[in-house]
C-alpha cells in the first residue's frame, strides 16, 4: 500500500515536471512526423510504394523517437541530486526505475500510440492495418522504455553518452521491431495479428520483471 | 539503535585509495566530524556510508550483526545532504517536500511546523530556481527534519548560511543529537559547534588515521 | 573435492596467481595453437574433398563455421564471467570479461566477412539477409557496446563491472533477438542455402577438418585472452609491490 503511494506520488511528481517543461514534450512526436514525412521525400509519393513499407516506417520511427527521449528518464534527476535522495530512502530503486519508465511511456510512448491514426494516413497504411498497429504500438513502446531504461541507467553517468545509448539499445529493440511490424502485416494480409501481438504481450511481461530490477542495478554501478 | 562501529573502511578510485583503511564508530548522540585538507576523502567517506559506492570495501558491525559497509544504508533510515540540492528547480518548496516526505515515508501534517523553524514560511509556493542560495540550504534542511532519519549524513553543513542560518544548523543539530539520533558531517578547519559529544576523524590524504 | 576447487578458484582470483598460472599456461596453449592450425589447414584445403555442388569455394566454411562458434562461445563466457565479476567483485573475472570483448568482435567480424565471402558466388551478391548472418551482425553490435561502454567510463574498474551488466543484459536477449530473426526470415521467406546441407551429407574428412579448425580457434582464443589478460593485470596493478620486482627484474 505504502509503496503504491510512493509510486503514485513519482509518477505525480514526474508528470508536474513534463508538463512545466512542455516545450520539450512535444519534441519526440515532432521528431515522429518528421521522420515519416521524410519518407515520402526519399523514395517517392507513390501510394502502392509507400502502403507497402509503412508499418516498417512507423515502427522504425517509433524505434528512434522513444531512443531519442530516453536521456529523460535519470538525467535531470542524477544532475540535482534527487536520485541521491531516492537511493537513501528506503523504498527499494527497481520500484522507482518502474515509476520513472512508467512516466516515461506516459509522456513519450503513449502519444505514439495515439498518433498513429495519422502517420497511417500519412504512409497510406492499408485500412485493415490501422488497428493492429495501434494495439503493437500500445504493447510495444512500453517494452522500449523498459529496455531502454537499462541502457540509460548504464550510460547517464556519461557526458556524451547519446550515441553510445543507441549502440546499446537498438539491437536490443530489434525483436520489437520484427514482432511490431509482423502484426501489422499480418492484418493488412488478411490473417490475424495475434499472433505476435501475443508475442509482444509477452516480451513486455518478461521487460517488465526484469528490466527495473536490472536498470536499478545499472544505477548503483554507473552512478558509484 | 545502538553504536556503529564500521571497520576496514576503504574506497579505491582508479586504483588509487582514496583514503587509507579507516576504523570509527557511530554512537547515538554523538556527532563524528570528518576533517582534513581538500581532497582528502571526507565527501567520499560520507558517500560510502550512504551506500552511493558501489565499490566501497568494509564492514558495519552493528547489533551484534555484520555486514557489508555498502549494505549499511539499507539497515537504518538516513537522511543525506550533499553538495547537489536533491530537489527540482521547476517544482515549488511545498510540491518538492510533499514527494520528498512520500519517499521517505515521513509525516505530512509536519511540513507546516518544519517550513516555520528553518524560515521558509511564506515561500512554500515559489519555484525551487527562484530561492537564494541559503534558502535552498535551508529547503534541504527541511527534507532532512521531515525525515524519520536516524542518522544523518551533512557535507559542508555551513556553506552559503548566514549568521542566522549558521545558528539554525547548529540548533538543529542539537536537537537531533539530544534525541539520541547519529551525525556525520565534513568542514574545512574549525566547528563552530561546541559539544560535549564530538568525535574527530582525521584524514591526512590518502592516510587516513584512527577515529 | 568441492573445498579444493573452492580453494583454486579463490586463488585464482588473485591477480598475482593469475598472472602466474597463465604465464606457464600460454606456452602449451600456443604449441597447440600452431600445431592444431596447421593440421587443420592441411586437412581442410588438401584432404577434405570438393563439394559436388559447391566447389571449392566451400572451403571457406573451414574457417567461417569456427569463428561463427567462437562468435557466440565467447559472448557467453564474457556474460558468465561479467556475473562472477559482478557477484562475487572478483578484479581478474573483470578482466576476463572485457579482454573476451574484442576478442569475440575479431571471430564475428571474420564471420561475417567470410558468410559474404561465400555467399558471393553462392547467392550472386555479397550480402544476404539470412536469418545467420543478420543475427551474427546484431551480435557485432553487442560486441560493438561493450566496448563501447567501456571505453566510455573514466574508472577502469567501474567501467568493467558496467560493462560486464551489459554483457549480461545482451545474453538473456541473445536468444530473443537470434530466433525473432530467424521467425522473420522465414516470414519473408529469405535465402535458405545453407551451409550444410544436413550431417548425414558430408564426408567424414570434411568433419574430422572442421573439428580440427575449431579446436585451433579455441587454442587461440586461449592464448589471445591470457595474454590479455596478462596485459591489463600489469597495467592495473602497477603499483603492486610484486609487479614492481617483476619490472626490476
Amino acid at each position: 500500500m505504502n509503496l503504491l503511494h510512493i509510486l503514485w506520488s513519482l509518477i505525480q511528481r514526474d508528470l508536474r515536471l513534463a508538463w512545466r517543461s512542455r516545450g520539450e514534450l512535444l519534441n519526440p512526436v515532432f521528431f515522429l512526423i518528421l521522420v515519416i514525412a521524410l519518407f515520402p521525400l526519399g523514395v517517392g509519393p507513390e501510394g502502392k510504394l509507400l502502403a507497402r513499407i509503412a508499418s516498417g516506417t512507423v515502427w522504425v520511427a517509433a524505434l528512434l523517437a522513444t531512443m531519442l527521449s530516453l536521456d529523460l528518464i535519470f538525467r535531470s534527476d542524477v544532475e540535482d541530486g534527487s536520485m541521491e535522495q531516492m537511493f537513501v530512502s528506503q523504498t527499494p530503486l527497481s520500484w522507482i526505475v518502474l515509476g520513472k519508465v512508467i512516466t516515461h511511456w506516459l509522456v513519450t510512448g503513449l502519444p505514439l500510440v495515439l498518433l498513429a491514426p495519422l502517420l497511417a494516413i500519412l504512409m497510406h497504411l492499408p485500412q485493415p492495418g490501422l488497428w493492429a498497429l495501434i494495439q503493437s504500438l500500445a504493447l510495444g513502446t512500453p517494452v522500449l522504455s523498459l529496455i531502454g531504461s537499462v541502457g540509460v541507467a548504464l550510460t547517464v553517468g556519461i557526458r556524451k553518452g547519446g550515441m553510445l545509448l543507441s549502440l546499446l539499445v537498438l539491437p536490443l529493440y530489434v525483436p520489437v521491431l520484427i514482432f511490431g511490424t509482423a502484426a501489422v502485416e499480418n492484418a493488412i494480409a488478411g490473417m490475424s495479428p495475434a499472433g505476435p501481438l501475443l508475442i509482444l504481450a509477452a516480451m513486455l511481461l518478461f521487460a517488465l520483471t526484469l528490466a527495473p530490477l536490472t536498470a536499478a542495478w545499472a544505477l548503483k554501478v554507473s552512478l558509484s | 539503535m545502538t553504536t556503529c562501529h564500521f571497520r576496514q573502511i576503504r574506497y579505491e578510485r582508479d586504483d588509487e585509495p582514496v583514503f587509507g583503511t579507516l576504523e570509527f564508530s557511530l554512537q547515538p548522540g554523538h556527532m563524528l566530524v570528518v576533517e582534513g585538507p581538500n581532497g582528502s576523502g571526507k565527501t567520499t567517506l560520507l558517500r560510502v556510508v550512504a551506500g552511493f559506492l558501489d565499490m566501497a570495501e568494509g564492514h558495519v558491525e552493528v547489533e551484534g550483526r555484520t555486514l557489508p559497509v555498502r549494505d549499511f544504508h539499507e539497515t537504518l533510515p538516513l537522511a543525506y545532504a550533499g553538495h547537489k540540492p536533491g530537489f527540482k528547480d521547476d517544482l515549488t518548496v511545498l510540491e518538492n517536500l510533499r514527494f520528498l516526505v512520500a519517499l521517505h515515508e515521513g509525516d505530512t501534517r509536519r511540513i507546516g511546523a518544519v517550513l516555520q523553524r528553518v524560515g521558509l514560511w511564506g515561500w512554500e509556493d515559489n519555484l525551487g530556481r527562484a530561492l537564494s542560495a541559503g534558502q535552498r540550504k535551508r529547503l534541504a534542511l527541511a527534507a532532512m527534519l521531515l525525515h524519520p532519519a536516524k542518522l544523518w549524513l551533512m557535507d559542508e553543513p555551513f556553506a552559503n548560511l548566514d549568521g542566522q542560518g549558521i545558528a539554525l544548523v547548529n540548533a538543529l543539530m542539537r536537537e537531533h543529537l539530544q534525541q539520541d539520533g547519529m551525525l556525520m558531517t565534513t568542514s574545512h578547519g574549525t566547528f563552530p559547534l561546541e559539544h560535549a559529544h564530538m568525535d574527530i576523524l582525521r584524514l591526512d590524504g590518502g592516510k587516513g588515521d584512527r577515529a | 573435492m568441492w573445498k579444493t576447487l573452492k580453494r583454486w578458484f579463490h586463488q585464482l582470483g588473485s591477480p598475482r596467481t593469475f598472472y602466474r598460472f597463465s604465464g606457464a599456461l600460454i606456452p602449451w596453449l600456443f604449441v597447440a595453437m600452431v600445431i592444431t592450425l596447421a593440421w587443420g589447414l592441411y586437412q581442410s584445403l588438401l584432404v577434405a574433398p570438393t563439394d559436388y555442388q559447391q566447389g571449392e569455394s566451400y572451403r571457406i566454411l573451414y574457417v567461417h563455421v569456427p569463428s561463427a562458434w567462437m562468435g557466440l562461445f565467447i559472448y557467453v563466457l564474457m556474460a558468465v564471467s561479467g556475473l562472477i565479476a559482478l557477484v562475487w567483485r572478483m578484479k581478474v573475472a573483470e578482466m576476463v570479461a572485457i579482454a573476451c570483448a574484442p576478442i569475440g568482435a575479431a571471430y564475428t567480424f571474420v564471420t561475417l566477412v567470410t558468410g559474404s565471402l561465400w555467399g558471393k558466388p553462392m547467392w550472386g551478391t555479397w550480402w544476404e539477409w539470412d536469418a545467420r548472418l543478420t543475427s551474427e551482425l546484431f551480435l557485432l553490435f553487442l560486441y560493438l557496446g561493450v566496448m563501447g561502454l567501456y571505453a566510455a567510463i573514466e574508472d577502469r574498474r567501474k567501467a568493467a563491472r558496467a560493462a560486464a551488466l551489459l554483457a549480461l543484459v545482451g545474453v538473456v536477449n541473445l536468444p530473443i533477438i537470434h530466433y525473432s530473426v530467424v521467425w522473420w526470415n522465414t516470414l519473408h521467406q529469405g535465402a535458405t542455402v545453407k551451409l550444410f546441407s544436413g550431417e548425414s551429407h558430408m564426408h567424414p574428412s570434411m568433419l574430422k577438418a572442421l573439428l580440427i579448425m575449431t579446436a585451433a580457434t579455441k587454442f587461440h582464443f586461449g592464448v589471445a585472452l591470457l595474454q590479455s589478460v596478462r596485459a591489463r593485470i600489469l597495467q592495473q596493478e602497477s603499483k603492486a609491490s610484486w609487479v614492481q620486482e617483476l619490472v626490476d627484474d
